[in-house]
């Protein structure tokens, strides 16, 4: 990176829906496929566009707004980790379910390890305590087992199934 | 079109997001489908918190081995095993504390180098577990009855990143040592022991401790320099509480400060309750300035009454398992 002296630079994303995000650059090297992006192109010029063609945004705003608030927290020093938390749980309070999966999907698409991290354990918490049909709703998967092969798994691991409810 | 897409994540994610829940749904999720069928075999936690357990029943512990056998994760970060029942009074009302033999195919010496966080509760490990190689071991609670000081020794010298140790229903154990390294970074340190006969001596040196809790009975506690201790709870539970002890915790600058006993009995004119009571307020003070002293008294009336309630019960319990049934039936058609 060899404008890494300036002042501040702006690096600039294309969304999949055509937006374009001004981003400052602590921010945007956060996320690691535009760090490696800068890292291949050194040459860029300051106004290159780095298009993010898996990427609407809406997901790109928030995760921008949570990248935001970590790096400042992490210039502060010490990230004070009840500050931390307490940004995190108001962030992810007003968050929908499909919300949080388009979050996902996008932090994992632009390699974001603090946010994926913080992503997997909230969705782990919306999960916990959930049957597994939430889980099959949650995540939408379909499935494709035969009612043999179904019959098949649950014989198999017939002691995680006792004491559930068939609902 | 989006239900498509979710599936677009890796199995890494998934793997991480299940390793936030017990093993038992984990496993659960084999059955979502064919994708799914197999991931949970690789997720970096076992998690058997909370597993039936019951005093009077014996339960099959065997889908603990079966589920082990599959088990292919390369690396796991936690192994997790509690009962349901943890309240301190049914441990304390449990005679004798029902324990399982942990199977051989959980090897945890094979984890070592990446396990972070084990909790291993009534639990009896064969052969017992070495903390030898458990490099970034942060997280230990242990609730071994066979769990020696020579072991809380290794633990505490050998396992570098340790930064949370409790320690709890560990029977034979005399002489607790938390000190050895100055490079320790032990922040919280729980110590829970029930009413013993023999005398116990525990010893904390810990450069970096932030919290000690302390439950149970002892006969001596010392405490080495403690700069950073900010809290400290103690719930006494001898007849008399020993005033030099709470002293000694005074010492230090502590911002919070919590004494608490069980059966407020007492020996002598002066229970100790009173005497702590009497002696605190004042030389708070004088000593490290709590910001917050709070002393807690339970009443003994309420606690043996419970007491004398599950002595009955067990004993009902086992007459009725071991007296043969005809017995009862000739006693009851005799009053009848």
């Amino acid at each position: 990176m060899s404008k890494l002296g300036q002042a501040k630079r702006i690096i600039f994303l294309k969304t999949a829906d055509g937006q374009l995000f001004e981003v400052d650059e602590p921010v945007a090297m956060e996320f690691e496929i535009v760090k490696s992006f800068f890292d291949e192109n050194e040459d860029a010029a300051d106004d290159t566009v780095v298009p993010l063609p898996n990427v609407s945004a809406e997901p790109l705003a928030g995760i921008i707004e949570f990248c935001k608030a970590h790096v400042e927290f992490r210039a502060n020093g010490a990230a004070g980790k009840d500050e931390v938390k307490k940004f995190n749980a108001e962030y992810i309070k007003e968050k929908s379910n499909e919300q949080l999966k388009e979050l996902i999907l996008a932090a994992n698409y632009l390699n974001i390890k603090e946010m994926l991290d913080f992503l997997t354990e909230t969705i782990a918490n919306r999960l916990k305590n959930k049957s597994v049909e939430y889980v099959r709703a949650f995540f939408g998967i379909e499935n494709d087992f035969t009612p043999q092969e179904e019959e098949a798994v649950r014989k198999e691991y017939e002691w995680a199934f006792e004491g559930v409810d068939e609902d | 079109m989006e239900q498509d897409r979710i599936s677009e994540l890796p199995d890494e994610i998934l793997h991480h997001i299940l390793s936030f829940m017990a093993t038992k749904f984990a496993v659960q999720t084999s059955i979502l489908s064919t994708r799914w069928r197999h991931l949970w075999k690789f997720i970096s936690t076992i998690d058997f918190d909370s597993f039936p357990y019951h005093p009077f029943c014996s339960i099959d512990y065997s889908f603990m081995d079966r589920t082990l056998e599959h088990q292919k994760a390369l690396q796991l970060h936690k192994f997790l095993v509690s009962t349901t029942i943890r309240g301190d009074i049914y441990t304390n009302l449990v005679p004798k504390w029902e324990v399982f033999d942990l199977p051989p195919s959980f090897n945890a010496q094979h984890y070592s180098q990446s396990l972070k966080q084990i909790s291993l509760c009534c639990a009896h490990l064969n052969p017992t577990l070495s903390f030898e190689g458990f490099s970034s071991l942060k997280e230990c609670v242990s609730a071994l009855p066979g769990f020696g000081d020579e072991v809380v020794q290794e633990i505490v010298l050998k396992c570098k990143l340790l930064k949370s140790f409790t320690i709890d229903k560990c029977r034979i154990l005399k002489y607790v040592r938390i000190f050895g390294r100055s490079d320790m970074r032990l922040k919280h340190f729980m110590f829970v022991w029930r009413p013993q006969q023999s005398p116990l001596m525990v010893e904390v040196d810990a450069p970096s401790l932030v919290s000690l809790k302390f439950c149970g009975h002892l006969s001596r506690l010392c405490l080495g320099e403690l700069p950073c201790l900010v809290e400290a709870k103690l719930f006494h539970d001898s007849s008399a509480i020993d005033v030099g002890f709470v002293r000694e915790i005074l010492d230090h600058k502590l911002a919070h400060l919590q004494v608490s006993r069980w059966r407020a009995g007492g020996t002598g004119s002066r229970s100790g309750g009173e005497a702590i009571r009497g002696w605190v307020p004042q030389r708070a003070d004088s000593f490290g300035k709590p910001d917050k002293v709070s002393f807690f008294f339970f009443d003994p009336l309420i606690s043996s009454f419970f007491f004398f309630f599950f002595k009955v019960w067990t004993a009902v319990q086992n007459l009725w398992t071991t007296v043969p049934k005809v017995f009862f039936f000739i006693l009851f058609s005799y009053f009848g």
